[in-house]
């Protein structure tokens, strides 16, 4: 045990020479690492408030069933039946065609305007529970007997998740680019250790270390390099996201944002997670020609 | 010890360097390799420690058959061979006790071990009061000194030296090659290659003779011929 402390201990000691030896190299990476996960950081806090302001539009929003112009009686018992028994709803409320004319007409400003045929049909205003499957509930409606369509502010919504995908694949390529450079940076950073320390290598293999004992300290240096990056990154956000949050609610008043310490952990250890694997990542890169 | 039969060794750019090789070297012997530059005497050497592969034929070390030899398996032929090069290569930034230590501490040899033996190596080798020097602060002998004590250290049954005393003057030579006689008597089977002439006329050991990659002669008790 306390041999194979010390051992590992040899190793650090090496790792920790390795970014000694090139300050300005580590002090680049370490920085191009930070930029990376901060930018992935915020691209993820973006992205989870982004959904849960959606989430939050969605509950909020009212249905319309317009119903058939032909509907039976028989028909419109079945549906209101069908209301009753549906989970997702919380309420509903019947809207008839007079009761809707007048309710355009006040909202156009056409109260003195004669209307001979109205054309509008009856309808269900309905309101659904937080958080139900909306689409799902919408394609079920569309099926029952009666339901001639449904006016759901459907396309905002699909505007809206539209607007989500796009802001979410333009952040997966940056984080992809960047991703990249940052491993193309950190595998740079640690051949150069390579070859500083080349002597020490040629060495090693000659006194039988094995290849793994070899390539330990240039792990432990990405590994480092990595958790650090991440660690220079949370720090920036957050302390960052507070101060934005705070503006933004100033300025947006109806707009939710994600505060919950739970989810500032996930955040977290999913950046911590993304940095050292950035860094092992990288030293493997220039760690596969050290070979026997 | 080491057999190598019908061993050729051809480098990618064509280059021949060992041709139609048969040398057979029993345990415990002392063996000077001798030759002009370029003969093959480094190549030899460098099969043995699997640096390289024969381009055909076979190389057999204390019963392994190098090109054989599974890659996880070739850092532990390594260590039952120390190799000391005409270059010394010590690191600088290391104190004497540490080049030497490094040898262990690289094969996680336990550490009250690698206290122990570098000690009694370094104290064997005459350099107990300059343990905390750096390389830098050595003659040409002390290196060379402080490149075989780490060659021994961890008890090596073969041990490859090239050109040992290459950079050092005629006295500093034999008292280096004193030293490896007595790591020979302990049991240790010993390769010189060497350019000198008067060193090995004197000890009379067994003389490979290379020239052009191939053995031209080979004598028990030889002179430096070939």
């Amino acid at each position: 045990m306390r041999d194979s402390a010390r051992g590992l201990s040899f190793h650090v000691q090496e790792a920790l020479d390795g970014l000694r030896q090139a300050v300005v190299m580590n002090l680049a990476t370490l920085s191009t690492v930070a930029i990376t996960l901060f930018i992935l950081g915020s691209f993820l806090l973006f992205m989870r408030n982004m959904n849960e302001n959606l989430k939050l539009l969605r509950s909020q929003l009212q249905l319309t069933v317009y119903l058939k112009k032909e509907i039976t009686e028989p028909q419109k018992t079945e549906l209101v039946s069908r209301l009753q028994g549906d989970p997702s709803i919380v309420n509903y409320r019947f809207v008839g065609r007079d009761a809707a004319l007048k309710t355009v007409k006040e909202w156009m400003g056409w109260s003195d305007f004669e209307v001979r045929d109205n054309p509008l049909p009856d309808s269900f205003d309905v309101k659904l529970h937080e958080g139900v499957d909306f689409d799902a509930f919408v394609s079920r409606a569309k099926s029952w007997p009666g339901v001639d369509d449904l006016s759901v502010g459907e396309k905002e919504v699909g505007a809206l998740i539209k607007l989500l995908d796009l802001a979410r694949s333009v952040g997966l390529v940056l984080v992809l680019v960047l991703g990249t450079a940052s491993l193309m940076i950190i595998a740079n950073t640690i051949k150069l250790t390579v070859y500083a320390r080349r002597t020490e290598i040629s060495i090693m293999k000659l006194v039988g270390a094995t290849n793994w004992f070899i390539r330990m300290p240039f792990l432990i240096e990405g590994f480092l390099q990595g958790l650090l990056g991440a660690a220079i990154a949370l720090a920036l956000l957050l302390t960052g996201y507070p101060v934005v949050v705070a503006r933004l609610s100033g300025i947006a008043p109806f707009l939710r944002f994600v505060t919950d310490s739970a989810d500032l952990f996930r955040l977290s250890w999913q950046l911590v997670l993304m940095g050292v694997l950035l860094g092992l990542l990288g030293s493997l890169i220039s760690l596969r020609r050290i070979a026997v | 010890m080491i057999q190598m039969y019908n061993v050729n060794k051809v480098y990618p750019n064509g280059v021949k360097a060992l041709n139609a090789i048969d040398i057979h070297i029993a345990r415990g012997e002392f063996v000077f390799l001798v030759g002009p530059s370029g003969a093959g005497k480094t190549t030899l050497m460098r099969l043995i420690f699997r640096d390289e592969l024969p381009s055909t034929g076979h190389v057999i070390v204390d019963g392994r058959n190098i090109e054989r030899l599974n890659a996880s398996k070739v850092p532990y032929l390594r260590r039952s061979i120390g190799v000391v090069f005409q270059d010394f290569r010590l690191l600088d930034n290391r104190t004497v006790f540490d080049n030497v230590a490094f040898a262990l501490r690289v094969t996680n040899t336990p550490y009250d071990e690698i206290q122990d033996r570098t000690n009694s190596v370094i104290d064997l080798l005459g350099l107990g009061h300059k343990k905390q020097f750096t390389p830098l602060q050595l003659s040409g002998g002390e290196k060379q000194r402080v490149c075989i004590a780490r060659a021994i250290v961890n008890n090596p049954a073969i041990l490859l030296t090239d050109e040992p005393t290459g950079n050092l003057d005629p006295d500093m030579s034999v008292e280096i090659m004193d030293i490896l006689a007595e790591i020979n008597k302990r049991g240790t089977t010993l390769l010189v290659a060497t350019h000198n002439t008067q060193i090995v006329n004197k000890m009379q050991r067994r003389v490979i003779g290379l020239v052009d990659g191939r053995v031209t002669s080979d004598k028990a008790k030889g002179v430096y011929n070939y």
